[in-house]
């Protein structure tokens, strides 16, 4: 029985082997990198559609100055109609530019679909959620308890003047209303994704709760209460990334303050899938969760950096 | 007679009805207002911390040797001071005074030690991680019971050498030096003051009440300016981004900016704080503790910079907070509605570049409410009294 397990896997391994040493170990992985590399593409073209139109602008304002300069007359009319032209065609670049952009972002998200499904099939133990960390009441998603105080800081008691009151919102089925963050405005669909590509796009990262951890059963955390993370950290290829110096730091916009605990990796559980120890939430609102990755090939100062949204 | 028939119909304005037909009770609240309410509802307080660094630390006959030990004022350089000097029972495990007043005044307000078996940190400042730990600090502060170490093993020798051996082994062994008996009494008083239990309070039975949608006891119903002053507390006034959970408390660590006790020698607070307990001679990874290092978690991941430790205290519990006066680390604010005055227009941090390692963090805004709304507050505020208990041998010497 065993024998035939194993017989059975290194044919898997002969069948596949090649497959995967070219560079994708499954087909969403594969399907996922394409769509990423057109979306670089697309990201490019856009890139210099944006700065051509923003130059001829520049241009056109010198141009403007000068004729501005030059006595009333028919000449003066005709260059002057000639420029706003130029500006309406340089405008228009620019709208280009912001269009690619935008199908540039619609097609990272396909690719991030794909790959979210790739590194599921390839590390079910550990990729399971698609939705970012959440509090186990299921209070998560009343917008944004916790009214919370940055625009004013400390100062001398000779200055006393505070103005400005925390607003409140109401969300539909609670009568309760609660205080928006005054400072903390929400996005209005702040993106929990709990998979994301690193800033340089040269990662791509996936966290989730470690459920032995945790006290409830479906991978929900406590407010106030020590828990762990797994990071999965894969190349583009999804390929795991072993050895990786990993920084963790947390805060919540708009607040001068971030985590009440300094959380770490603590041990690589299988390759490119580690522990983070440490983490705690102490108020609900929007968090964000930067962690800054260097890969053991990484020149010292080279660091790439993924970002999470969670909304407790 | 005259007299009498005020005070009947005293109880039974009390009662609510004031001579008139009850009217039907409209709370206003939805199932997920009612949801959300339960998550600060002593019914949902956990189950007391595991305690791995103190390994009796649900030993009965521990508790019952702590609990003698909270009481006896023999445990004092004058013998007059005991734990129940500034804790006393009937207030709640407070005192009533603005600082702690033991063989001379303490630097701060004397908490309450119901809840404190929650939390990771003890002290307004946190720089104790234990009860066992904070309980040593008291006994030998020359401002409070001003004992010696071994002054207390030759206390607990002529006393309570008996219930003593029974829980820890033989005094006479040489491992019992000064330091373990000190520890040991440590780790029995937090034996016994993890016994002290809260019964529900009003706010309590309220929510239990339109949790199991039953009408609320006559005595279990929020007046009006109670459930708008709850209103207030879950929103405007946003209390419970900090005051939250069962306990009303995140235990985390934030700037008020209640006012300075003494501006010529500020309290750094929790910045101070960390360094104590990184130094403790009796934290969670010190030789005393019988925790594995592993366990000490807190103390592995401690938050040990940024500017939000500058003057931030620890989120007090607001349980029974109306019969706990004076407020806030210092007992600052003489009421609740003079707390509710600061949360309504607090004057921000002090700051003092030749005191202050760096500007202080401050963390809350003005809130605008009228005279009105701070008076509701601190209506809702008194419904979080528990009663004391007639029948709760924990509460008192045996
Ligand atoms: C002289 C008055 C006084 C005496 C005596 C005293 N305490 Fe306290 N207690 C205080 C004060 C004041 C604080 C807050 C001090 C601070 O934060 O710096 C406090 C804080 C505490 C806390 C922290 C509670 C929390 O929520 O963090 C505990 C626990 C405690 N005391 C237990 C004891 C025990 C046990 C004894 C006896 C061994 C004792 N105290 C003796 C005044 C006293
Ligand atoms: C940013 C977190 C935060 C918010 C918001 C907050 N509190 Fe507090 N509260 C604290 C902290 C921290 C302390 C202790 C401060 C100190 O001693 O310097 C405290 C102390 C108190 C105390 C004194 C308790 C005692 O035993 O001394 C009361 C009462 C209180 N708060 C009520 C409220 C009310 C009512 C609101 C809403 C208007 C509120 N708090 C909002 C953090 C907060």
């Amino acid at each position: 029985m065993i024998l035939a397990r194993f017989l059975l896997l290194s044919l898997f391994l002969l069948l596949y082997g090649p497959l995967q040493a070219q560079g994708s170990s499954n087909n969403a992985i594969q399907a996922g990198s394409e769509l990423l590399r057109k979306a670089d593409t697309l990201e490019n073209q856009a890139r210099k559609l944006i700065q051509q139109g923003s130059k001829r602008r520049k241009d056109i304002k010198q141009q403007r100055q000068t004729v501005l300069r030059l006595p009333p007359g028919p000449e003066k009319t005709a260059l002057e109609q000639r420029l706003e032209q130029a500006i309406a065609e340089s405008l228009g670049t620019q709208r280009d530019g912001a269009e690619l952009r935008k199908q540039a972002a619609a097609l990272r998200e396909q690719a991030l679909d794909h790959f979210a499904d790739g590194l599921r099939q390839q590390w079910p133990a550990w990729a399971t959620k698609r939705q970012s960390i959440q509090l186990s009441d299921g209070f998560s998603d009343v917008p944004a308890l916790g009214g919370h105080n940055v625009r004013m800081r400390s100062v001398h008691p000779s200055k006393k003047d505070l103005a400005g009151a925390p607003e409140t919102q109401q969300s539909n089925d609670m009568s309760l209303a609660l205080p928006r963050l005054s400072a903390q405005q929400l996005p209005p669909q702040l993106n929990t994704d709990s998979f994301t590509f690193s800033r340089d796009r040269r990662f791509i990262g996936h966290i989730e709760v470690l459920p032995e951890s945790v006290r409830s059963d479906d991978g929900r955390i406590e407010i106030n209460e020590l828990h762990q993370w797994v990071l999965v950290l894969s190349d583009l290829n999804g390929e795991p990334v072993s050895d990786a110096a990993i920084e963790f730091t947390g805060h919540m916009p708009g607040h001068v303050h971030g985590l009440p605990t300094q959380p770490e990796v603590t041990e690589e559980l299988a390759p490119g899938i580690y522990r983070i120890s440490g983490l705690k939430f102490q108020m609900r609102g929007w968090w964000v969760i930067e962690l800054l990755v260097s890969a053991s090939s990484d020149a010292a100062d080279q660091q790439d950096s993924l970002r999470f949204n969670l909304h407790l | 007679m005259m007299r009498w028939q005020i005070k009947a119909l005293l109880m039974v304005c009390l009662l609510g009805a004031c001579g008139k037909p009850l009217p039907p009770y409209e709370h206003g609240l939805t199932d997920r207002d009612i949801a959300f309410l339960q998550t600060f509802s002593i019914d949902n307080l956990p189950a007391l911390p595991e305690a791995p660094d103190n390994i009796y630390a649900d030993n009965e006959q521990a508790a019952l040797l702590g609990q003698s030990l909270f009481f006896d004022a023999r445990l004092s350089a004058n013998g007059l001071v005991s734990c129940a000097t500034c804790h006393q029972p009937e207030h709640y495990f407070t005192d009533g005074r603005k600082r702690g007043l033991g063989l001379a005044n303490t630097q701060r307000n004397t908490m309450s030690l119901l809840t404190a078996a929650w939390g990771p940190w003890r002290y307004w400042d946190g720089r104790k991680d234990s009860l066992w730990a904070q309980a040593t600090e008291p006994l030998e502060h020359p401002d409070e019971h001003g004992f010696s170490r071994a002054q207390l093993k030759a206390l607990i020798l002529r006393h309570y050498a008996e219930p003593y051996s029974a829980v820890f082994g033989s005094l006479s062994k040489e491992a019992h030096d000064a330091t373990r008996v000190m520890v040991n009494v440590g780790k029995a008083l937090m034996a016994y003051q993890r016994r002290l239990a809260l019964q529900p309070s009003k706010f309590d039975r309220f929510v239990a009440a339109l949790g199991q949608e039953l009408a609320p006891a006559m005595s279990a119903r929020l007046t009006g300016s109670e459930l708008n002053g709850l209103r207030l507390f879950m929103g405007k006034a946003a209390c419970a981004s900090c005051h939250n959970g069962p306990l009303f408390s995140n235990f985390e660590f934030h700037n008020i900016g209640a006012p300075e006790t003494d501006e010529a020698k500020v309290d750094l607070g929790r910045y101070a704080g960390i360094e104590k307990l990184r130094n403790d001679e009796f934290n969670c990874l010190s030789v005393w503790s019988d925790a594995p290092e592993s366990a000490c978690q807190e103390l592995r991941y401690l938050k040990s910079q940024g500017p939000e430790l500058v003057g931030a205290f620890k989120t007090p519990s607001l349980r029974n907070v109306a019969e706990t006066s004076p407020y806030m680390h210092g007992g600052q604010l003489a009421s609740l509605a003079d707390v509710v005055d600061h949360y309504n227009a607090p004057k921000p941090p002090f700051y003092d570049r030749a005191q202050h390692p760096s500007r202080p963090h401050f963390d809350i805004l003005p809130l605008g409410l009228s005279k009105q709304e701070k008076a509701e507050l601190v209506a809702f505020l008194k419904t979080l009294t528990s009663p004391v208990p007639d029948n709760d041998a924990w509460w008192n010497p045996r």
